[in-house]
């Protein structure tokens, strides 16, 4: 019994030292393991984290054209962040180039001793996707002069609209002349008049609430935390007036993207909702595609936005950077490629020229009543490129701001708080989520 | 011919009625993993739909299904054997030998079934970081060991259904401790056991958060992944395929539950009896 204990003792211990004492073997072992790594030639596997499944569709049709291998591992959207953080500076656990959301994207481009300045590391190949992109979008990947995240997609803001509605009320299906309908708030109260009075109540104006406030959130230029603070502006003042006016005037149909709002783009029970160009393809057509309701369209929102489009990046830790460097070419700077997916999903590419190529081959797309979808898609872009050209919008701290910013407008907008209280409301819990952060109004 | 009260009537009824709010969840899964994802979003249907074979071609396009279920098994059932054998063995000690500090030790399991399992995750993390076993099943089998909450319940039960006179009468009779152990004390302890087994199952098979910290490699990537990778796509929303690997996910569950349902109510009411 005594040399059982002894025995047991002595493995708890040895067992304690290998956890303790495994650093310094770890170091060894990490300096073996980038000396291999620095040896690796550009065509050994590679491993790619991405949260959404088109990416991994994209890059096992790099594997099958070139041959090199691709280990894709897909992470759900909420933990990609949580996880990168944990994995990212470790050459062991890092992967080897990730795809993230444009929301998250400015956080790894100004974490840059984290990741590949890719101005450095691949000068001529960057020089060429500057020259070829849209500025705001090279703004957003920069940081102290060097490019450190690149995009494959430029992602405008537009307005979806009921064709059948548009023609009832205004006389009209046409995407200029809804756009000149619905220039301004002001003419957007008078057409909930003229909805209100057509259908009675029936049909909505605005599809979802959660849509409306992801529309005035990402109009913004500047990022909500400057130094520390986040400050109430004018236009965060102004959103919470016209929450309460939009629910006074009961223009929405559903609070968040809901069976009721999915619904009603099969059935036509709305008739604007504010969506991305890559809104189309997830929201859009799932609902029109079976229930062949044909009636929707794409025109110019009254406040030029731009949301969504994910970046890549490759980590500093990475052991295969010119492998990554290649996939990355594959499918964010080869016009072939680029043409090929935003024809599939009818999304707009980060490369001009590609752009353009969609936008003269004048397609029309049958889901959308025959419109000439890329021409609108480019001539939003310009609207969007004049106004975010110079702008690096996000900061990581947005998702709780557009979550408590949602809260407090929608308690403002239905009378249960007063403005002020809303705003202590939302400075309470911003300073409790985040206490690095001050707000200030 | 037995004669029927109202009041039978009325509990048929609420029971019933309990039985439909209870399965409905089930039933809308299965619906819904027979629907297109544009039908799902649009609402709820009691009709099955006929798109069954197209989130069966969705699902095998997006995941690898199959290694997912194959993970997960492997790893449950690991971690359930592994928790049942040693669980009633260290409650086996607890009840038959009175050792010194007896109090003290079981004072610290009662301690350790109170910490949140998500407090010692940074550092098991850690840890697996410096013994490079990372992407390894073994962190999420080998921990099973030692399950407090299992020991807390199979010991509780054992102090009613392992008679001392038993255990005396085999040692008298030359058997080794390990040998009474496995002869009579598991037999005896079996209720227990295969409650918290079950349990275990459950928890291990649902588990989303340890292999999420613990795993990168895709090919290792066990059911609540796979799921939640499924639901997290918001460009390309595949709600069909999603509730059809939902619906898989559970199978093996409800096997279990089918199979070992008596072994629970059994578990349940063995501590209200008294010798």
């Amino acid at each position: 019994m005594k040399t059982k204990k002894v025995i047991a003792g002595i493995l708890g211990l040895s067992l304690m030292l290998t956890a303790c004492g495994g650093g310094s073997s770890t170091t060894s072992t990490t300096s073996s393991t980038s000396t291999t790594a620095a040896s690796k030639a550009a065509d050994s596997a590679i491993t790619i984290w991405v949260h959404a499944n088109s990416f991994k569709t994209r890059a096992e049709d790099y594997a099958a054209a070139t041959g090199n291998e691709v280990n894709v591992v897909l992470i759900p959207y909420d933990d990609f962040q949580t996880k990168l953080k944990q994995s990212i500076t470790d050459p062991k656990t890092t992967p080897d180039l990730f795809i993230i959301s444009r929301d998250f994207a400015r956080e790894w481009v100004e974490a840059s001793s984290a990741i590949t300045n890719l101005s450095q590391e691949f000068p001529d190949d960057i020089a060429d996707y500057k020259a070829g992109t849209y500025e705001s979008l090279v703004t957003m990947g920069s940081n102290d002069g060097g490019i450190y995240g690149i995009t494959a997609e430029y992602s405008p803001g537009m307005m979806f609209y009921n064709r059948e509605v548009a023609e009832k009320l205004l006389g009209t299906q046409d995407e200029e002349e809804v756009a000149k309908a619905i220039s301004s708030e002001e003419k957007i109260l008078e057409l909930n008049e003229l909805l209100k009075a057509e259908y009675g109540g029936t049909i909505k104006l605005f599809g979802t609430f959660y849509n409306v406030a992801s529309f005035y959130f990402n109009s913004r230029v500047e990022p909500w935390v400057k130094d520390g603070v986040m400050t109430v502006t004018d236009e965060i003042d102004h959103f919470m007036d016209w929450s309460k006016t939009v629910y006074e005037n009961d223009m929405i149909l559903a609070e968040g993207e809901d069976d009721a709002y999915f619904n009603g783009y099969a059935q036509g029970n709305f008739m604007l909702d504010p969506l991305p160009t890559w809104g189309f393809n997830s929201k859009v057509k799932p609902q029109v595609k079976d229930s062949g309701t044909e009636i929707w369209g794409a025109t110019t929102p009254y406040i030029p936005y731009v949301r969504g489009g994910s970046f890549f990046f490759i980590p500093q830790a990475s052991s295969n950077k010119q492998g990554a460097w290649e996939t990355v070419k594959y499918m964010a700077l080869d016009d072939d490629n680029l043409y090929d997916y935003c024809t599939s999903t009818l999304s707009l590419s980060s490369s001009k020229s590609v752009n353009q190529k969609l936008a003269d081959n004048d397609y029309k797309e049958p889901l959308l009543g025959g419109q000439a979808i890329f021409k609108s898609y480019n001539a939003e872009s310009v609207n969007v490129e004049a106004k975010f050209k110079d702008s690096t919008n996000t900061t990581k701290y947005d998702g709780f701001i557009a979550e408590f910013l949602r809260d407090i407008a929608r308690d403002y907008a239905t009378g249960k708080v007063t403005k002020e209280e809303a705003y202590k409301d939302f400075k309470l819990r911003l300073e409790s989520a985040y206490p690095e952060i001050t707000v200030e109004w | 011919m037995r004669k029927i009260k109202p009041s039978h009537i009325i509990m048929y009824l609420f029971l019933g009625l309990l039985l439909v709010i209870c399965f409905f969840p089930f039933y809308a899964m299965i619906i819904n993993a027979t629907r297109t994802t544009g039908q799902i979003l649009s609402g709820f249907s009691l009709v099955p739909g006929n798109a069954i074979g197209q989130n069966i071609k969705e699902l095998a396009a997006k995941v690898n299904i199959s290694s997912a279920f194959v993970n997960s098994l492997i790893i449950a059932l690991g971690a359930t054997l592994l928790s049942g054998y040693f669980s009633a063995l260290t409650a086996y000690a607890f009840v038959v030998y009175n050792m010194r500090f007896k109090n003290v030790l079981f004072g610290i399991v009662l301690v350790i079934m109170m910490i949140p399992p998500q407090l010692s995750i940074i550092g098991l993390y850690k840890f697996m970081k410096e013994v490079n076993l990372l992407d390894n099943y073994l962190p999420l089998v080998v921990p099973s060991v030692a399950t407090a909450s299992s020991v807390f319940f199979i010991r509780q039960y054992a102090k009613t259904a392992l008679p001392s006179s038993l255990i005396e009468a085999a040692r008298i009779d030359g058997a080794g401790e390990f040998k009474i152990f496995n002869r009579i004390g598991l037999p005896l302890m079996s209720p227990a056991i295969f409650t918290m087994a079950i349990t275990s199952f459950i928890a291990s098979w649902n588990n989303y958060l340890t292999p999420l910290i613990l795993l990168s490699d895709q090919k290792k990537f066990t059911l609540p992944l796979i799921i939640r990778v499924l639901s997290s796509d918001v460009q390309d929303p595949s709600a069909g395929a999603m509730y059809l690997a939902i619906a898989i996910s559970i199978l093996p569950i409800l096997i279990v539950f089918f199979i070992f349902s008596r072994y629970i109510i059994d578990g349940v009411a063995a501590g209200g009896v008294k010798e």
